[in-house]
């Protein structure tokens, strides 16, 4: 078992996490795949949140934005020991290309080889396109992996795990890739688990049947503190539970009606019995993980339900018997669509509606699964969805920004809603090559988002993790991209 | 023999055709649009967009009405083509195949704890007299009858697993792995196993031929084995044949928990994701396996049942 003393060279370290593995095509399960440091990318993510080299040594950029040119490391190889040349690099990302994935949502014309590097050309300006690269989807295979179709039939890539064996949907048992471009992993076998149910995995971590164990659940975390061979690590999400609104919508179509609305939330209260960790509350859609995405001078203020009633009440709507506003006969009203996909989401949802009881409203909880927010704001049928939206897909949350708030709105995003000034700031920011220039407009985005609240950020996510106490080096990414396994090491 | 045969194809045809045409309805009327529900299972929620899920709907034809996808299917089952997972895109047959082992062997294992220690301690409560062993055991039956698979899994995982630390709290690959799920199985056979089987051979045990081999001077247990033992296991194998049910039923939920990689553990991640040929056919096989074995108990209820043979 796990933890029982073993010799660093033969105790395999066994990471748990609920994702099963779907397939061995990067387009389905790449994230497992990257996480467990099998595939690379061209560029990676540091423990800062910074943008780093790694199958690209550099990168560059024309002056117009419409060419992009990235170095290939010299020297690195792939698992089956051939050389990384730009040639296959190249054609690994146009196998992707024609795949569901973070390449098919940039302006991508083509990409070639040319000497030492591989061109990205560009129907138009993408200032995200070094970060969108280090989406797992554009992860570099080797040529052995695919099939004459561009089906991956073999997982050969560059990282500094290899596979020793599938098991599919289950694990993954992996071996420390000895010729791998970087320092070569101490931690020699890894093993991958599948293990979808919470409680399952915690028993795991008591057991000692696992040496990693990923999301848990607060109330899980909290018990198994008090193990002495466990330790627990959290660190916050790029993950924010948003109130998505119809900002056309009575109570809803004003700034200041949408933010008096927010006012009224009591985020530490949600944070504290739903989410149990207090720093879970949010006021603003991008956690500090996301650096010069969040905000540094928000204040998280105290609750003020009164100020979202007297606004209504100016509009003529009277409080009823029942503390609700009514006006003409009618209550005012909403119904909030949120789905269980997430368990945390329908708790949540409850607790609004009580919050929002309080402001005069009356609000009716539609509990469905996730295809029902983006259905109702297609159909247009969506009056209110509560929904749990990650910014943390790429280093740089600008892609999320670009999809959820568009001028026609996002099906995770606005609805009804639009800023020309943002809208302008958002074409700027792709034609930006400065980094100066490039946080200016940043900050001009998320100051309209925070002033104008479209989507009305209430908690986010924090990602947590068991881990053995005899594990050396344990750390968390925050962007969920990497376990870090190589950057580890057995303590005896 | 023939007739035996022949009532195995009908009822497996019978099967296949009702269990698939249930699942294809129940699916196609759960809430919620399939082209999005596929794309998450796919790619993962934070990939779904509505161009993922259009593009889905468009590679799967989702498009075409329920008539038509419903007797494509049908075309298809006809040549034994399960078709494709709507979420993996590897061939449903190919997937079963994997699968269905280790569905099997949990199910076996569990079946095999079962025969030899539920008629074993329901021999010993009989021959014991005792009215306290007895009342223990219609105690257990009932709590472990009424205790979800769940619940007993978790338990067992605790004792085990944690405080006695002698086996793997989940996981598949070696021998251990099999003994907690095999045993969250079993028991709740086992305990209404022992009440079947004890109160049977009480029973057995006061019919005048039991006595006669008694007054004979065989021993009791040469009396048990000779004139016993077979009518004793009349209702044993009946009883066991109507709790194959609550197995199948069972494996879904321990195979969720142990993390075993069985055909009831991908139905309950099928149903998420309403990969509906999925769902087909992890639960055709479960029914087919239920026929199946059902049919081997009637064929032991035969052979230990001479009156059976002659009708």
């Amino acid at each position: 078992m796990g933890s029982q003393p073993a010799l660093s060279h033969q105790r395999t370290l066994v990471a748990v996490a609920p994702w099963e593995i779907k397939g061995i095509d990067p387009a389905k399960s790449g994230i497992i795949f990257q996480r467990m440091e099998i595939v690379e990318t061209l560029t990676s993510v540091d423990h800062d949140g910074n943008l780093i080299p790694c199958l690209a040594e550099s990168w560059s950029t024309s002056e117009d934005g419409l060419t992009w040119t990235f170095a290939i490391r010299k020297g690195a190889r792939y698992h089956d020991k051939s050389k990384v040349t730009p040639q296959n690099v190249a054609d690994s990302l146009n196998i992707s290309l024609g795949k569901p994935g973070m390449l098919r949502k940039m302006p991508i014309k083509s990409i070639r080889a040319e000497g030492d590097n591989v061109i990205f050309e560009l129907s138009e300006a993408c200032a995200m396109l070094a970060s969108g690269v280090a989406h797992y989807t554009a992860c570099i295979l080797a040529p052995a992996a695919y099939d004459n179709n561009g089906d991956v039939i073999r997982l050969i890539a560059t990282g500094p795990f290899e596979v020793t064996r599938f098991e599919l949907p289950q694990k993954i048992k992996l071996r420390a890739f000895r010729d791998y471009w970087g320092s070569v992993s101490q931690i020699r076998t890894a093993e991958y688990l599948a293990v979808a149910r919470n409680e399952t995995r915690a028993l795991m971590a008591q057991s000692g049947d696992a040496d990693i164990i990923f999301t848990l659940d607060p109330v899980t975390l909290q018990r198994l503190k008090r193990f002495h061979r466990i330790r627990v690590s959290t660190t916050p999400l790029p993950r924010t539970i948003v109130i998505k609104m119809n900002c056309t919508h009575t109570g809803m179509n004003t700034p200041e009606l949408r933010k008096a609305l927010s006012k009224g939330f009591d985020r530490k209260g949600i944070a504290l019995t739903v989410m149990r960790e207090e720093q879970s509350a949010a006021q603003q859609l991008f956690p500090p993980a996301l650096g010069i995405w969040h905000l540094d001078s928000l204040e998280q203020p105290d609750p003020t339900v009164g100020s979202y009633k007297s606004l209504m009440m100016k509009q003529g709507w009277k409080e009823n018997s029942e503390g609700y506003l009514e006006k003409d006969g009618s209550l005012l009203e909403f119904t909030m669509t949120t789905y269980s996909d997430r368990p945390e989401l329908p708790v949540c949802a409850t607790a609004l509606q009580d919050q929002m009881r309080k402001m005069g409203i009356k609000l009716n909880i539609a509990v469905s699964n996730s295809s029902a927010i983006p259905q109702g704001h297609n159909e247009g049928t969506l009056e209110m969805g509560l929904m749990a939206r990650n910014y943390g897909l790429i280093s740089d949350p600008l892609g999320s920004i670009l999809m959820d708030y568009a001028p026609e709105g996002g099906d995770w995003g606005a609805m009804n809603w639009n800023s020309p000034v943002m809208q302008k700031s958002l074409a700027a920011i792709q034609k930006t090559t400065t980094p100066e220039k490039y946080a200016e407009h940043v900050k001009t985005v998320c100051t309209i988002l925070h002033d104008e609240m479209p989507t009305i950020p209430v908690v986010s996510y924090v990602h947590s993790a068991a881990y053995a106490n005899d594990i050396v080096g344990f750390s968390l990414d925050s962007l969920e991209r990497s376990y870090r396994i190589s950057e580890m090491r057995w303590d005896h | 023999m023939v007739r035996l045969v022949r009532n195995l194809v009908l009822q497996s045809s019978l099967a296949l055709f009702v269990v698939g045409t249930l699942t294809f309805v129940l699916t196609k009327a759960l809430p919620g649009d399939m082209g999005y529900r596929i794309a998450a299972g796919r790619y993962g929620h934070d990939m779904v967009d509505t161009a993922a899920a259009e593009l889905v709907r468009q590679e799967l034809g989702l498009g075409q009405s329920s008539i038509s996808a419903y007797f494509h299917w049908l075309m298809d089952l006809l040549q034994w083509n399960l078709g494709e997972s709507m979420v993996s895109g590897a061939p449903i047959t190919d997937i079963l195949k994997h699968e269905f082992g280790s569905t099997l062997t949990l199910a076996l294992a569990a079946i095999a704890i079962a025969a030899i220690v539920g008629p074993t301690l329901g021999v010993l409560v009989a021959f014991t007299r005792s009215r306290t062993v007895d009342r223990l055991s219609v105690a257990l039956s009932v709590a472990t009858r009424s205790i979800p698979s769940y619940v007993i899994g978790i338990v067992l995982i605790v004792v085990f697993a944690i405080w006695l630390d002698v086996l793997p709290a989940a996981g598949c690959g070696e021998p251990i792995n099999y003994v907690l799920p095999a045993l969250t199985l079993a028991l709740p056979l086992i305990t209404v196993s022992v009440r079947i089987t004890s109160a049977s051979l009480k029973d057995v045990m006061e019919q005048d031929y039991f006595e006669f081999s008694r007054l004979k001077g065989l021993g009791w247990c040469q009396s048990l084995l000779r004139h016993g033992m077979r009518n004793m296991s009349i209702p044993v194998i009946a009883y066991h044949g109507v709790q194959l049910v609550y197995l199948v039923e069972g494996l879904v939920i321990v195979e969720t928990l142990f993390a075993w990689p069985g055909i009831g553990h991908s139905m309950a991640h099928a149903i998420f994701a309403r990969d509906i040929p999925m769902i087909q056919g992890t639960c055709m096989t479960l029914a087919l396996s239920f026929i199946l074995l059902n049919t081997l108990l009637d064929i032991l209820y035969r052979w230990v049942d001479p009156r059976e043979r002659k009708s």
